[in-house]
Parts: structure tokens; sequence; C-alpha cells
């Protein structure tokens, strides 16, 4: 079965290496204040007219953490599998609709929260959507069978 | 949808994996036609029918459900 909308078989073990390193860097940078020296950039306001107003240096070191965190999310989740055939379109179509549900989630905090706070939850909630579908894909593709007994004579 | 698969499989001797490499699908397929979580295309059923040499009717059959 031909899909082209997938990424490349290669994506998915560089993926799975990066997903722990990206956490990691992720906790040392909110736990341990830890931040990349490359990350640093010089952030320039102009005014109006053109003419320079301020410039602060900014660290991009989270950025580039969230950055990675879902690039190799993306690359675990969107990438061909050694057999791409009609029943594993069909688990991942499944599986996209019922990590779509986290949404509700995503009411309730429009809800029950303000201001900055929805900026932030709707920012969180990239992640967790693609986390909920690698796992349930994973799950029902590769440990599910495994329980699963014959129902034919 | 019932099927006949594991039976037709004893039959000639071949595993789940040796089915799934012959009609080009994933093991995971062939485990899920087998345990009727899934029921195959029309194109994947007549490769199945055709490699165990028998009419499709004879390998799926129609349930009251269905």
């Amino acid at each position: 079965m031909k899909n082209t909308l997938l990424l490349p078989r290669i994506c998915r073990p560089i993926g799975i290496i990066l997903l722990p390193f990206s956490w990691i860097n992720l906790i040392a940078i909110y736990r341990y204040d830890y931040t990349l020296p490359f990350t640093y950039k010089r952030i320039y306001w102009k005014t109006a007219e053109g003419a320079l107003a301020n410039s602060f240096v900014y660290n991009f070191t989270e950025q580039f953490a969230w950055i990675i965190v879902i690039m190799s999310l993306f690359m675990v989740a969107f990438s061909k599998l050694k057999k791409e055939d009609e029943y594993v379109q069909s688990v991942r179509l499944d599986s996209i609709l019922l990590s779509i549900y986290i949404y509700i989630l995503l009411f309730i905090s429009l809800i029950v929260m303000y201001w900055n706070s929805i900026l932030f939850i709707l920012a969180l909630n990239i992640v967790p959507l693609l986390m909920l579908f690698v796992l349930i894909f994973n799950f029902r593709l590769f440990i599910l069978p495994r329980f699963t007994k014959s129902k034919t004579p | 949808m019932k099927n006949t698969i594991r039976i037709e499989r004893a039959i000639k001797n071949i595993t789940q994996a040796e089915l799934a490499e012959k009609v080009d699908v994933s093991r995971q397929t062939i485990n899920a036609i087998e345990a009727t979580k899934y029921v195959p295309s029309t194109v994947l059923a007549l490769k199945i029918s055709r490699l165990f040499g028998k009419p499709l009717n004879d390998i799926f059959e129609l349930e009251d459900t269905d």
C-alpha cells in the first residue's frame, strides 16, 4: 500500500533515540536551570522609523528543547512501518481519533482558566496529543495482539 | 465476519508470519483477521483465498450480525 504522506522509515529509530534525550534535556532546563551555550541570540527592537530602540540577549534553550521534543514525537508517530498495510492504516486512523479526545481536557481548561493560562494550555496540548497517539498506536499494534486469542475455529 | 484462516493455515502448515509474507501484509494484520477484529479488504481477501486455493466463500463467511 502506497502512502507518500508518511515520513521515511529511518525517521522512526531516529525519533526513538531522540525522545529520551529530549525529555532529559527538558528536565535539566526546568529543574537545574541548564542552558545550552549555542542558543544565546541578540534580539533587536526597532522603532517605527527603523532606528535601533533596544537590544538584549535572549536564551532560546527552552524553545530549542520543545522543538526537539515535538520533532522526535512527530518522527516516532508519523514514520512508515516495515509493512504499511491496510490494517496499520486503519489502526493509525483510529488512534488519531482516540488521541483527539484529549481535547475534552482542553474544553474543560478553557472553561476554568483565564488569560495567560489559556495560551499555556493551548501550547501544551500539542505534546499530549502526539504522546497519546504514539502510545495508543503502538499499544494496539504491537502489545494488544499478544493478548488476543484467535476466535476462528 | 467469520473466517477459517487458522484451519487453512494448519492444513498448509504455515505460520501467521509466513502467511503474512506471502500475501504482503504485516503479521499483525493476519492476527487481527483471525481474531475477527478486522475485516480485510476485497483485494486482501482474494489474495488469501487464492493462496489457499479455495473460493472466497469457503474461507470467509457472513454472520447474522453482519
